[in-house]
């Protein structure tokens, strides 16, 4: 008996405790993440992970909102590393891969242990002229600016971003971070202006205090017209007095 | 006046004659006296000389006893006898000892592995290093063989013994009226017991003594194996064995020890006499009052030729390998049963769980330690438990053992025993659109469509019987129903992912048939028919769940509609809501289509009024690994791991040009296959066994889904059978699990009922051999008893491909027309022509187990050796049964037919049974034995001697504390005893269910005197 728990407690050490329980994580994607340009000639698009893979599982299009065109068939290598499925791309289009949008433990790319990839979206845009629907949309102004510093903060209560066109309005994708710890602003309620071209987000910022602003990231596109294609990422950084 | 005088002359001589006559007279009475003190002396000295004879043979049966406990008492020790072609006759005992203890010690509480072996002969045996004179008596008792890293074989090395320093124990000697029966065996080969000497306290060679030990469980019981259960036919055996999965007869002998047939190792013509003679004796275990095989002297013709294959008292320990107690799986569940609820069996199950864990048996330190080796993982070990459970127990409920977090995952997994109920292994979600209003060809554009959502469900009979799910399913629950999108989300979404669906059987309706499935017969799922692979299905249906109105987009880079990943869970619930089945799918998300195996067109735009409704289906399968398998009992350690959505999605009418059509009420043909054990040959179609009551026998375990690879049952059987498939996977991944098994233990670990002692189990390390009058070849007593093949008037043919035996044996109980004789139960595997077949003996570990990856020495399995366990025989068995299936005869033992008998369809065929290459047929010989084998006995017949010696002078002028000639022998007794070990058993620490043998007492059972 104690031999055997030796010898499992042995196994247990070298193999390390649970190991495989650390979901897998991206190393590279094809095209890029938020790669503009793609080549819309190109028929397959692959994801290179840090681990192997559970053969037989992936999600690469999540809620299918402006995937690619694909039959969805899936090719892993050898190692089980990289994964690839075959597209169809037009140009001057933004396609959005919801890579395991849904985040269902044991649903979409995962490991043998079963833990799966984060919600990521593998965003890109082919070359060619993007038809007007089809145009990312942009930040036109941020309140408080990028880069201020002495952002009085009895006198700012508010993050106002505008875009330069018309944005999803049941949405967001802020990230606010108070010297750089992440600030969980779910509960406050946002708005877009009417236009939807506005978005304001009502906060009491402290005093003396580093803040960064993200707006949109790989796991959040909140922030996309209401045609769904997505704001590529910003960030925005400002200090209060 | 005087008177003349008499002659005084002659007066005178009267006296001297009176005189002479008196000292004549006293002389002869001196003379006499003196003659009579001289034999009475004489006489004195020769009983004086008889019981010291009978004095020091006592101490030989003392200092057999003495050998015995320093070897038996903690039960965990093997007997066994050499092979057959030593010179003379001895037996063998291993046991573990302990290094601290490198002379007598046995290492308690452990059990016999090749590293901690230790051998001894039960005979017998002189100090190596005897003291010389005048030097007192020694401790006579030699330092046990250690064996050290064995590479070729374990087992001892002959001594050498000559009848210079032996008593011969083969003793001829009188039974009834033949004056031919030898004590030992008719053979003649000696039976040598080493003299001991024994000296005065002077050192003078006073006496000496040897003894000879065989363990009676070499041999058959007649007073507890026999029945007349069966038709009795001229040559019919009243000793069927019983195939526990149809036994006949319909009454079972009480015990499988009676099912074996003490009449087997007689000639045919005395067996069925005999059988009647010995049956109508009395009941098992209280025919003979005699503890000797003497009774059976008037029943018996030939006594002097079966005697020492006969015993009428052995015994042995239930106990594991270790000296426990054998947990009684009968008695445990019954117990939960009584008690009747889940958390009983739960109880149950954990207790069983745990009993694999602490009393574990087998190798544990293996360089790779793998999860198949259900031992090394506690889910598993759960898992199996739980079957175990719903294997025995009769209300055909699953035990739930609730959900459990596997060994070095983070995600809970349910843990469900496996019962005797239909099981879902398809779950089909149904999409219809129609009354699109999409042009046709399709232009970009927003259009609508009328859609609908319905669940099909096919279940599937493993079981031998059909089945009702009225019987046993109550309700079966759905969520996570793919989302439909097309270029996007429809307005409004068709997501109905969020929503349980509850469909309970009057909601389900047979798709072929009529009337719901809460309607006794409506839906009943037939029983498998051998031959049709795809028998034993029945797909039923809902009404349609959902019907909306949607609109889509078509665009200029159109796509067709998507099912969105997700995760589909379904649960089935029994009759008063407990769970019987659960499971989750992975969705990927998939492209649609509605036609074609490449499931193409969109069901959307095309559903037009002029083209009618049009059907996708999500489609998902039970599933084992990376293919699809059929098998619902496969758990996983993940959740998801048991199903998969498979990427074809067309369902549309009509019907036969669809995918899930085309499984109406049919098991899926390609799972099959892909079954590896149990689907062998395309268009078989076995069946499952749950036996829903007490076990039979212990080799039921082979019965039990060890769920953690598809079709995978508890493998009793040999390691090296090849797959029967070429699927990519299952022929890597069988042999590997079949290789490394160790589940084989487990049959150490348990009993099915049963007493803790028990008589006349039989030692499947015997060599007992039964030499026929006048022949020159000897056969062996396990043809008969444990193949049921009587030892007939000829030698049994050893079959050749060149020459298989002309007739099947009118005793085979395997099949009839199937031909089975074998003297060999082991052959080295890359000795294809059998040159060198070991006896009943596990000849090398590709006979037994193969190495793993990394592993240099299979610590329990590498050489020769005899049985340590019990399980170790089953796969010498099922070796048998399917090593002689092809016509190779060259590398590969698994599929040799040279030295095994062929289980050909007919003995002079080359063609063979297909089914006995299935795990239930290949797995049946040792269930029909499982119960009645053993590797130990506790009782044991001692022949003891005794001699008087004096150590006259020569052929030096003094004593040379030698004896030289047979003048020295003053007196000698030759005795025989039974002495049986009686186990003292004590709670173990370990686990709250250990009963382990702390020590022993050793108990006279008989004794008597044989000659003096």
């Amino acid at each position: 008996m104690k031999t055997h728990t030796i010898c499992l407690a042995l196994l247990y050490l070298v193999s390390g405790p649970l190991a495989g329980a650390e979901p897998p994580k991206l190393l590279a994607t094809t095209p890029a993440l938020w790669a503009i340009g793609v080549d819309p000639s190109m028929k397959t698009l692959s994801l290179k992970f840090d681990q192997p893979l559970r053969p037989g599982f992936w999600d690469w299009f999540g809620r299918d909102v402006l995937s690619p065109h694909s039959t969805g068939h899936t090719t892993i290598d050898a190692e089980r590393t990289t994964c690839t499925v075959d597209v169809t791309l037009q140009p001057g289009k933004t396609y959005i891969c919801g890579l395991n949008e849904k985040g269902i433990p044991g649903v979409g790319f995962q490991n043998d242990k079963g833990a799966s990839l984060a919600p990521t979206y593998l965003v890109f845009q082919t070359a060619g002229t993007a038809a007007p629907q089809d145009a990312p949309p942009r930040v036109k102004a941020v309140t408080p600016p990028n880069g201020a510093t002495g952002i009085d903060p009895s006198r700012v209560k508010a993050i106002v971003i505008a875009f330069d066109q018309p944005m999803g309005v049941k949405k967001h994708g802020l990230h606010l971070f108070e010297n750089n710890k992440p600030v969980d602003i779910s509960k406050i309620p946002a708005s877009y202006s009417t236009d939807g071209t506005t978005f304001t987000l009502p906060y009491n910022f402290r005093p003396a205090t580093q803040y960064r602003l993200e707006l949109n990231n790989n796991s959040d596109i909140g922030f996309s017209r209401a045609t769904r294609v997505p704001l590529w990422p910003a960030q925005v950084s400002f200090t209060t007095l | 006046m005087t008177h003349p005088r008499p002659n005084s002359k002659n007066e005178s001589g009267v006296a001297l004659a009176l005189t002479l006559i008196l000292m004549a007279l006293i002389v002869i009475v001196v003379i006499a006296y003196l003659s009579n003190t001289r034999i009475d002396r004489a006489t004195s000295v020769t009983y004086s000389a008889r019981l010291r004879a009978q004095t020091i043979a006592e101490s030989g049966l003392a200092a057999a006893i003495h050998l015995l406990r320093d070897n038996t008492r903690y039960g965990n020790y093997v007997t066994a006898m050499p092979p057959t072609s030593v010179a003379n006759r001895y037996t063998e005992l291993y046991r573990p000892h302990d290094p601290a203890d490198t002379a007598h010690g046995v290492m308690v509480n452990d059990f016999l592995t090749l590293s901690n072996a230790s051998g001894e002969f039960l005979i017998s045996r002189a100090s190596p290093t005897p003291a010389a004179p005048p030097i007192p008596q020694v401790d006579p008792r030699p330092t046990p063989e250690v064996v050290t890293t064995p590479t070729t074989a374990i087992a001892l090395t002959p001594l050498g013994l000559t009848a210079a320093d032996s008593y011969d124990f083969n003793q001829i000697f009188r039974m009834g009226t033949s004056a031919t029966g030898r004590l030992v065996n008719p053979d003649g080969l000696p039976a040598y017991g080493q003299w001991i000497r024994v000296r005065n306290n002077s050192g003078e060679l006073i006496g000496r003594y040897a003894f000879f030990i065989e363990d009676e469980s070499m041999k058959v019981n007649v007073n507890s194996s026999g029945n007349n259960l069966a038709l009795p036919s001229p040559t019919a055996s009243p000793n069927l064995r019983v195939n526990d999965a149809a036994p006949v007869p319909a009454t079972t002998p009480a015990t499988q020890i009676q099912e074996i047939d003490p009449t087997a190792v007689l000639l045919a013509a005395n067996r069925r006499a005999a059988n009647t003679s010995l049956v109508a004796l009395g009941n098992p275990n209280a025919r003979l009052s005699t503890k000797l095989t003497m009774a059976l002297l008037s029943n018996w013709t030939s006594i002097e030729n079966y005697a020492h294959l006969l015993t009428v008292f052995s015994k042995d320990d239930n106990t594991t390998a270790k000296g426990w107690q054998r947990l009684d799986l009968n008695k445990i569940v019954a117990d939960a049963e009584a008690i009747g609820t889940n958390a009983a069996k739960v109880t149950a199950a954990t207790r069983i769980a745990d009993w694999i864990r602490d009393a574990w048996t087998g190798p544990t330190v293996l360089s790779t330690l793998q999860y198949s080796q259900l031992f090394n993982d506690s889910r598993l070990r759960l898992q199996i438990a739980a079957n175990i459970v719903d294997y025995i127990d009769q209300d055909n409920v699953p035990t739930d053992m609730g959900d459990v977090v596997p060994d070095g995952y983070t995600n809970t997994a349910p843990v469900i025993g496996i019962e005797k109920i239909p099981y879902l292994v398809a779950v089909e979600v149904i999409y219809q659109a129609s009354n699109s209003t999409c042009p046709s060809p399709p232009v970009p554009g927003t259009y609508s469509a009328t859609l609908k959502m319905k669940l099909q469900f096919r279940f599937l009979n493993l079981f031998d019987s059909a089945l009702d799910p009225l019987d046993s399913i109550g309700k079966i629950e759905v969520k996570g129903v793919p989302v439909v999108t097309k270029n996007g989300p429809l307005t409004p979404p068709f997501d109905f992912e969020a929503e349980t669906f509850t469909v309970t059987l009057a909601d389900l309706k047979p798709v072929t048939g009529t009337g719901s499935c809460s309607t006794a017969g409506a839906c009943i799922v037939p029983a498998g028919i051998d031959g049709t692979s795809d028998s034993g299905a029945k797909t039923v249906q809902t009404d349609w769940l959902k019907t909306q109105s949607a609109t889509f987009t078509v665009s200029t880079s159109d796509q067709n509609p998507k099912f969105q990943a997700g995760q589909l869970t379904v649960k089935v619930f029994g009759k008063t809501g407990e769970r019987l089945d659960e499971t989750s799918i992975a969705l990927n998300g998939n492209s649609t289509g509605y036609t074609g195996p490449n499931s193409t067109k969109d069901f959307l735009t095309d559903a037009t009024p002029t083209n009618g409704s049009l059907q996708i289906a999500s489609i998902n399968l039970v599933y084992g690994t990376s293919f699809e398998t059929g098998d619902p009992r496969f758990r996983g350690p993940l959740v998801n791991e048991r199903w998969r959505n498979i990427n074809r999605t067309d369902a549309s009418l009509p019907l036969t040009t669809n995918r899930i059509s085309l499984y109406i009420d049919k098991a899926e043909l390609n799972p099959r296959a892909s079954g590896m054990d149990w689907y062998d040959e395309s268009g078989d179609r076995p069946l499952a066994y749950i036996r829903n009551g007490a076990m039979l026998n212990i080799g039921e375990l082979g019965h039990i889904s060890s769920a953690e690879y598809p079709w995978r049952t508890l493998y009793l059987q040999h390691p090296e059978r090849p797959a029967n498939t070429s699927q990519t996977g299952p022929k890597d991944d069988v042999p590997l699990r079949r290789s490394q098994s160790q589940d084989y233990v487990l049959v150490d670990l348990f009993r099915a009922g049963g007493t803790v002692s028990r008589s006349g189990a039989l030692n499947i390390n015997t060599q007992q051999q039964f030499l026929q009058p006048s022949a020159t070849t000897a056969t062996l007593p396990l043809h008969s008893l444990l193949l049921g093949i009587p030892v007939g008037a000829t030698a049994p043919t050893i079959l050749t491909q060149a020459a298989p035996a002309a007739a099947a044996s009118p005793a085979d109980r395997v099949s009839t027309g199937v031909n089975l004789l074998v003297t060999s139960t082991t052959i080295a595997q890359n000795s294809g022509t059998g040159t060198t077949p070991q006896n009943y003996r596990i000849a090398s570990v590709s006979n037994k187990r193969n190495p793993l990856a990394g592993e240099a020495t299979t610590p329990d399995n590498n050489p020769n050796r005899p049985f340590f366990q019990v399980g170790d025989l089953a796969p010498t068995l099922s070796r048998l049964i399917s090593a002689s299936e092809a016509s190779d005869t060259s590398a590969s033992s698994s599929r040799s037919k040279v030295v095994y008998s062929a289980l050909r369809t007919n003995p002079q065929s080359t063609t063979t049974n297909q089914n006995y290459r299935k795990d239930f047929q290949v797995e049946q010989l040792f269930r029909e034995v499982s119960n009645s084998i053993t590797t130990r006995g506790n009782v044991f017949r001692v022949l003891y001697v005794g001699q008087t010696i004096k150590d006259i002078p020569g052929p030096g002028p003094t004593p040379n504390g030698q004896v030289d000639s047979q003048r020295e022998i003053i007196s000698e007794y030759l005795g025989e005893a039974l002495i049986e070990r009686q186990a003292v058993f004590a709670p173990e620490a370990t686990n709250p269910d250990g009963i382990k043998t702390s020590d022993s007492v050793y108990k006279i059972l008989a004794n008597r005197v044989i000659t003096e």
